[in-house]
């Protein structure tokens, strides 16, 4: 341990004004790595060298670059103690380009590592960092988990510079602010803290600006990792952070006073605080009629009760309250039952778990055979094991009801949750009937109420409930009437527009 | 096991595993009772017939053209005893949550043997609303084993004409397991149980070739409707006296009344679309009276007489006619209860009770006598709304020849 913190303290030292040694040490430090370039120039007997990383950096522009220091053909001598040499040479050749002055070897490091070219001349105390950021990346495309029929059609990409790009130009404000950090000690991931300077609370930012900085690990790859870290509890099937590609549900979540976490590498973005009914909503509920959005949303609830109840309710009535189901309907499932070699809950748990795996298999296959997979486990479950009297059809329709209700949510991780969850109230269902599936609810109800995301309750807006915010929970009224940011994030400002004229006028008595 | 919470939580695992699935059944192993009929036995007190559902036969998709449902009897000295042991003969446990139909042969209820209600109404897994009725004649365990084309399952056949015959003419007063006990148990009303007889032969009925014929061997129709005191059968009522009965009570809303219109052998017909019934009562000078009013909205739907419908006298004649017939119906049928059976079917004693309720007390325990004595009036309100989709009938201008042997048509009763 105590050789590393040498190390630390050797590359936080001010750099030295030779070009040699630094050549030295960055060679060593880089080692043999083929990507690394470190080129010596010399012009008028004074040396300089200039390092980048090839894969990280825009090749044309090195090529620009080399050419203006060509042309700069004064002689170079620059005096040991001249403090400001490094930026007024800088500025004076690269005009218009933001430059950065890296003045000890660590941070010279983080500059090549994150694409910039950098240029060390012999009697400077600072190396002289040019960006020349490029390298391969994915143009921003249509989102691929989150799609929606009417509104904005991009998504993140794995470019954080990108992806800033695509919340600044929605948020066209003075007041979004990004916080930079570097995250992982061997993957040195950036990362971008996001919030509204006067409107998100900043209690809530400096709360996730301190858990992030408590965050010590090698690699970040993707803000999932960054989510478990700064979770309020990892023991619950539920996420407690919301998870999103689409850059307009970023700026709605920062308008509405949260704080936003982007992440190098991944489209992935982190919305927080989150109550549980923000897996529920979408952008697009804001892009539709507020009659549509809202009846969606109670599709949504209802097909989630669906996903996570169906199965069970059908297995405790199926077992044990028979007297429950109408009589014709009951004489049909029995009809359908009858010669089926296994109990119901057998059957019920054999078909979930048929179905999660052709799910898995439909995901990590190969985009070319999935197409087979799909037809091939359509068959399997749905006609061939019910034309062999291995399952009933009525256990088919519940399994893939219940399938199709797990897609409608619109969060993957939240959707994963009733996934889970399921199971276990089908054993409860299997034991003890609807008494037992009902005690199951209830503690899933128990163990809601006592999550937090970053401080606020998770089931916040209905439990605690606030009234106020009842405009855009199970219901969304329409815009002009929806005038305050939710409560239960305290923002800092609440109202976020005055009564429309139009209203006001009618108010009055006007000619409106 | 070191971890106290991992060891809780096996323990609660396994609590749940251990306490739970006494009442496990899979549908595999279970057989759905549609109809239980009980009859006095031969060797036994009772002999219990249950009508159980071949689900099979009752989807359209496996239908193999045997019969949708198998009766089974067993005779015990009681009748939880004979339903207990029913699976020496069938192999399957009965699910009774789902009967509709709970049948009387006439004998028993005329012998009063009615205290095993006590188990139906006790057992947690039948009904209270299960619906109640008594054979005329027939014997109960015949009315489950004949078939018919329409509504495969007996009870199921029979349930349907219970309430389509209320709700269309007032010809079965719709008696549930529930209301049966609560007449019984009430110190002045009366039970009614609607009765239903086998018509035909019922060796031929129970085969499954009873459905393959137009006109089925035999038939279970309803049959009016018994009166009791407390748990034994006094004697039946009509189809025609049911329908009073349930006007009176105010449970009609349609029927039909047709009668005389006038000229010698012509008939008029209403339908009745609406009807309320007001009823007081007010026990003074000894003497119990009871008003009873009904006011009925009905349309003409047949007209033999030459009436101008268009003409609004001769519509308040029709409508005095409708008025003047159906008070003299309605009192024949409450006075021959009072006369001939002295039993308060129609809960008038109820109504004293909420209006005058000392009398009530002093009265109920000697009821019958009152009831008897009591001076019944009605009074009727016939409004016609309508003649159908036409005004005057094509009758008034037709010319027609008046066939021989037309007889005098009455209702039927």
């Amino acid at each position: 341990m105590s050789g590393i913190e040498l190390e630390d303290e050797k590359m936080s030292q001010p750099l030295q004004p030779y070009a040699k040694s630094c050549r030295f040490v960055l060679e060593e430090k880089f080692g043999h790595t083929t990507d690394f370039c470190l080129e010596e120039i010399s012009q008028s007997g004074c040396l300089g060298i200039i390092c980048y990383l090839k894969t990280m950096v825009d090749l044309d522009a090195i090529q620009e670059i080399a050419a203006m220091l060509q042309v700069d053909g004064k002689g170079r001598q620059f005096g040991p103690l001249e403090e400001e040499a490094a930026r007024a040479y800088g500025s004076r050749i690269f005009t218009t380009m933001s430059l950065q002055y890296p003045a000890t070897l660590r941070e010279v490091m983080d500059h090549i590592l994150n694409g910039y070219m950098v240029i060390c001349w012999d009697g400077l105390h600072e190396a002289i960092a040019v960006p020349v950021q490029g390298g391969e990346q994915r143009a921003v495309s249509e989102p691929t988990t989150q799609t929606v029929v009417k509104g904005p059609k991009d998504s993140f990409t794995e470019s954080i510079v990108t992806n800033m790009s695509l919340v600044r130009r929605r948020i066209k404000s003075e007041h979004l602010r990004f916080e930079s950090m570097t995250l992982g000690v061997d993957t040195r991931t950036s990362i971008e803290l996001l919030y509204i300077e006067g409107i998100t609370n900043i209690r809530i930012v400096n709360e996730v600006r301190e858990r992030l900085g408590r965050i010590q690990t090698s690699s970040i790859l993707d803000s999932g990792s960054i989510e478990e870290f700064i979770t309020d509890s990892n023991l619950t099937p539920f996420p407690l952070l919301l998870s999103t590609e689409r850059p307009d549900s970023i700026a709605g979540g920062l308008l509405e006073g949260r704080t936003a976490i982007l992440v190098d590498g991944t489209p992935f973005a982190l919305l927080a605080p989150v109550s549980i009914h923000d897996f529920f909503q979408t952008p697009e509920d804001y892009y539709l009629h507020f009659y549509i959005a809202t009846f969606i949303r109670w599709i949504r609830y209802v097909a989630f009760l669906i996903a996570l109840l169906l199965p069970a309710l059908f297995v405790s009535v199926m077992t044990y309250h028979h007297e429950l189901i109408p009589t014709n309907l009951l004489i049909n499932l029995m009809a359908q039952r009858e010669g089926v070699p296994f109990p119901t809950v057998v059957e019920a748990f054999l078909m979930e778990l048929t179905f999660e795996v052709l799910r898995e298999a439909g995901i990590r296959m190969p985009r070319a055979i999935g197409q087979t997979v799909s037809i091939v486990g359509a068959l399997v479950i749905g006609q061939a094991a019910v034309e062999a009297g291995i399952v009933s059809n009525a256990m088919v329709i519940i399994v893939s009801l219940t399938g199709i209700c797990n897609y409608v949510s619109p969060s993957y991780s939240f959707a994963s949750s009733a996934r889970l969850l399921r199971f276990l109230l089908i054993i409860l269902a299997s034991v003890l009937g609807l008494y037992g599936t009902l005690l199951g609810v209830v503690i899933i109800v128990a163990h809601l109420t006592g999550l937090r995301s970053i401080g606020v309750p998770y089931l916040s807006s209905t439990a605690p409930w606030i009234m106020e915010d009842q405009d855009d929970v199970f219901i969304r009224l329409p815009m002009f009437l929806n005038r305050k940011r939710p409560r239960l994030l305290m923002p800092q400002q609440v109202t976020k527009q005055s009564w429309p004229s139009k209203l006001l006028g009618r108010k009055g008595g006007g000619s409106n | 096991m070191k971890h106290p919470f991992l060891s809780g939580l096996c323990s609660v695992m396994l609590l749940l595993v251990l306490s739970g699935c006494w009442d496990h059944y899979e549908l595999n192993n279970m057989a759905i009772v549609s109809g239980i009929a009980i009859d006095a036995g031969k060797h036994d007190k009772y002999k219990v017939t249950l009508e159980v559902i071949n689900p099979g036969e009752m989807t359209s998709k496996k239908l193999s053209g045997n019969m949708p449902s198998v009766v089974y009897s067993y005779e015990g000295k009681s009748v939880v005893e004979a339903i207990r042991r029913i699976n020496t003969g069938i192999p399957r446990k009965m699910l009774y949550s789902h009967i509709q139909l709970v049948v009387v042969s006439e004998e028993i209820a005329r012998e009063g043997l009615l205290s095993f209600l006590d188990y139906f109404e006790s057992n947690r897994e039948f009904r209270e609303n299960v619906n109640f009725v008594m054979t005329h004649g027939s014997p109960a365990e015949d009315t489950l084993k004949i078939s018919h084309p329409m509504v495969r399952v007996s009870s199921f056949k029979i349930v349907s004409q219970m309430e389509l015959g209320e709700k269309e003419w007032g010809s079965d007063p719709m008696i549930k397991l529930r209301d049966f006990i609560l007449a019984w148990q009430s110190d002045t009303k009366e039970p009614l149980l609607g009765a239903i007889r086998v018509k035909g032969d019922v060796q031929k009925g129970n085969q499954i070739t009873n459905m393959r014929k137009i006109e089925p061997s035999a038939l279970v129709e309803l049959a009016g409707s018994g009166v009791f005191h407390h748990n034994q059968l006094l004697g039946f009522l009509s189809l025609g006296d049911t329908r009073n009965v349930l006007w009176v009570q105010g449970k009609l809303k349609q029927s039909v009344l047709t009668f005389g219109c006038g000229e010698p052998g012509k008939m008029g017909s209403y339908n009745v679309i609406n009807s309320s019934t007001k009823k007081k009562v007010n026990y003074t000078d000894g003497k119990l009276k009871i008003d009873i009013s009904i006011s009925i909205q009905s349309y003409i739907s047949f007209m033999e007489c030459k009436v101008r419908l268009s003409d609004n006298q001769e519509i308040s004649r029709l409508q005095k006619q409708i008025e003047a017939y159906m008070e003299d119906q309605i009192k024949g049928t409450v006075s021959k209860v009072q006369h001939k059976y002295k039993a308060d079917i129609f809960g008038f004693g109820d109504l004293l009770d909420i209006q005058q309720h000392q009398q009530y007390n002093k009265l109920k325990s000697n009821w019958s006598p009152v009831f008897e004595d009591a001076d019944v009036k009605v009074k009727v309100t016939a409004n016609i709304r309508q003649s159908g989709i036409t005004t005057d009938s094509f009758l008034l201008k037709a010319p027609m020849v008046r066939p021989e042997n037309e007889q005098e048509a009455t209702e039927p009763d």
